[in-house]
């Protein structure tokens, strides 16, 4: 489980997190939303152990991560939003570092090189981005970790990719692994995230799955538009709108939706989401 | 010892990365400056030939002979090309780490810093000064094998060290015999450690900053030496005159020994204490490293 309390960071006199807690439990996919610069990746690079927590703690298994021991290291995989083009053939990459985590396997790296139309045999620094992205995206899935941080997986990719790499996702992850995906491209992981965090500037506006979600919102997809609704938009065929849920009624979400929802009405919703 | 601190089969397989990334990076400049000896003994030959005849004798048709580039020119090719390894291979290799990228890479390899630092400091120290000095005296070695003329060999000349190194100068047998070569080597690893420290430090022009930086700290402390100094080495001669009144050459000669003695203890305390401090500074860099 990773547990983050009280957590705050800045850069220099900027505050970017401030006072943050939550959790993120296993088995699940959680999906990270915010604004530019709210400290998402700020966020994932301290869970990752990349920085060091100025104030408040984060816990990965009861480990703190900035101690970098190499027992945290092995369960852990983070993939940032821009990659190093390594003077390695993909396939001589993967199997040099593979070895450092103890559930890596080759066969799952290549099949999902395979799945992703990638060539293992190309060197990565004669790769295009998206090819270079794919290739450290089937890395990151065969190492098998129990953490997977992914900071804006799918830039980069072309359309079929997005897909594979959702099949990919759900086909190579096993099911007690924790995945958090910070992303903007909301579209590319809408049938896969689920909790969905939404981070504001120094604070977390929700953190809810998507059962909780659609038990105190709904989204309607009529053509009537509600005066009372907390976000709607006129899209091709009729309206999107989100409403709170009074009626109980069923529906599916649409996450752009829900953002725009959340950041219209911060207090509304974190109430809403804060009664027990 | 704790698996979180130190495994032997975890270090070699980082070992292992680690050179791979070090050919990677710094290859084609260990290769040039490696083959630096054939490159200077062509330059010095033609050099040495084109000054040993006139442009008349070449114009009338003079048989001309090529004059060999000798040891002593290859030995100033060779320390040349090794300053320029201790300058660049610390910046190549391990530069990255203050790249985002690489950096994040190098710190989220499952393996301890303790392991990640000894790598880091034997490839700087021990495998790349040997690869170089290896290479490059075989390169030597085959130049004199294929063109006998060219005289010893360069690994030859050193095995005379003495001779080679103080012909000429009157330095007593003795000193000759004390001069302790592990001085030499502890320097090299000193200059070594300070420009990895630099190449951890800055961000950019790391061999460059770390060159300047290390001339502004030679400057300040030759400076206050000076100063402190400056009394006492005006008086040296009179001080040495009477404080070895009366003795005889031998007791002189046995004081001057002690001195030296004492000079190397200091120098070898001197370069523990340095190299233990940009030990210390590294180790803290990696410690401290964030992305």
């Amino acid at each position: 489980m990773i547990k983050i309390e009280d957590l705050s960071f800045s850069y220099g006199n900027y505050d970017v997190l401030k006072g943050i807690s939550f959790k993120m439990e296993e088995g699940k996919i959680y999906g990270l939303l915010g604004e530019n610069g709210v400290g998402k990746t700020t966020l994932l690079t301290l869970i990752a152990g990349l920085k060091a927590p100025q104030i408040g703690s984060i816990l990965v298994d009861g480990k703190k991560p900035y101690d970098r021991q190499p027992s945290f290291l092995e369960n852990i995989f983070y993939l940032p939003d821009v990659v190093a083009p390594v003077r390695y053939k993909a396939i001589d990459f993967a199997k040099d570092r593979g070895k450092f985590w103890s559930k890596f396997s080759l066969d799952h790296f290549n099949q999902i090189m395979q799945l992703l139309e990638n060539d293992p045999q190309r060197r990565m620094d004669k790769m295009s981005l998206g090819q270079l992205k794919k290739t450290y995206i089937s890395f990151a899935l065969a190492c098998n970790c129990k953490y997977l941080i992914m900071d804006e997986p799918t830039n980069g990719l072309d359309i079929p990719s997005k897909a594979q790499f959702r099949k990919a996702l759900t086909k190579f992850t096993s099911e007690d692994s924790t995945i958090l995906i910070s992303t903007h491209q909301v579209r590319d992981l809408e049938n896969i995230i689920d909790p969905i965090i939404i981070l504001d500037k120094q604070d977390v506006l929700l953190n809810a799955s998507i059962q909780e979600i659609t038990e105190k919102l709904y989204f309607d997809y009529s053509t009537e538009v509600v005066p009372d609704a907390l976000y709607a938009e006129m899209i091709p065929g009729g309206a999107i709108q989100v409403r709170v849920n009074e009626e109980g009624l069923e529906s599916k979400v649409n996450i752009e939706a829900l953002f725009n929802a959340v950041h219209l009405h911060k207090d509304v919703v974190k109430n809403m989401f804060n009664k027990k | 010892m704790n698996n979180d601190i130190f495994d032997f089969k975890r270090f070699g397989n980082y070992f292992v990365t680690d050179i791979k990334n070090a050919i990677a990076n710094y290859r084609w400049s260990m290769i040039i400056l490696i083959l630096g000896g054939l490159i200077s003994y062509i330059v010095v030959g033609l050099v040495n030939t084109i000054y040993n005849y006139s442009w008349q004798d070449m114009l009338n048709g003079v048989d001309i002979e090529w004059v060999h580039a000798n040891a002593g020119s290859r030995v100033s090719m060779m320390v040349t090309a090794f300053t320029i390894i201790i300058f660049t291979a610390p910046a190549k290799c391990y530069g990255g780490l203050t790249d985002k990228n690489t950096g994040s890479d190098f710190i989220l390899l499952p393996a301890s810093r303790l392991e990640k630092f000894i790598s880091m400091i034997l490839i700087c120290c021990i495998v790349i000064p040997i690869v170089f000095i290896a290479g490059h005296l075989m390169v030597d070695y085959l130049i004199c094998l294929v063109c006998p003329e060219t005289g010893n060999c360069i690994i030859t000349e050193i095995s005379s060290k003495a001779e080679l190194i103080f012909e000429g100068a009157d330095v007593p047998i003795e000193i000759i015999d004390r001069i302790n070569w592990t001085s030499a080597i502890d320097d090299t690893w000193m200059i070594f450690l300070f420009f990895l420290l630099g190449a951890l430090v800055f961000k950019k022009s790391k061999a460059i900053k770390t060159f300047l930086g290390g001339v502004a700290i030679i400057t300040v402390i030759s400076f206050l030496l000076t100063i402190l100094l400056a009394p006492t080495i005006k008086e040296i001669d009179s001080l040495f005159y009477s404080y070895t009144a009366g003795m005889s050459r031998a007791e002189i000669k046995a004081l001057l020994l002690g001195w030296f003695n004492k000079m190397m203890l200091f120098d070898t305390i001197f370069d523990i204490t340095i190299n233990a401090l940009l030990l210390t500074g590294i180790w803290f860099k990696l410690k401290t490293l964030k992305h």
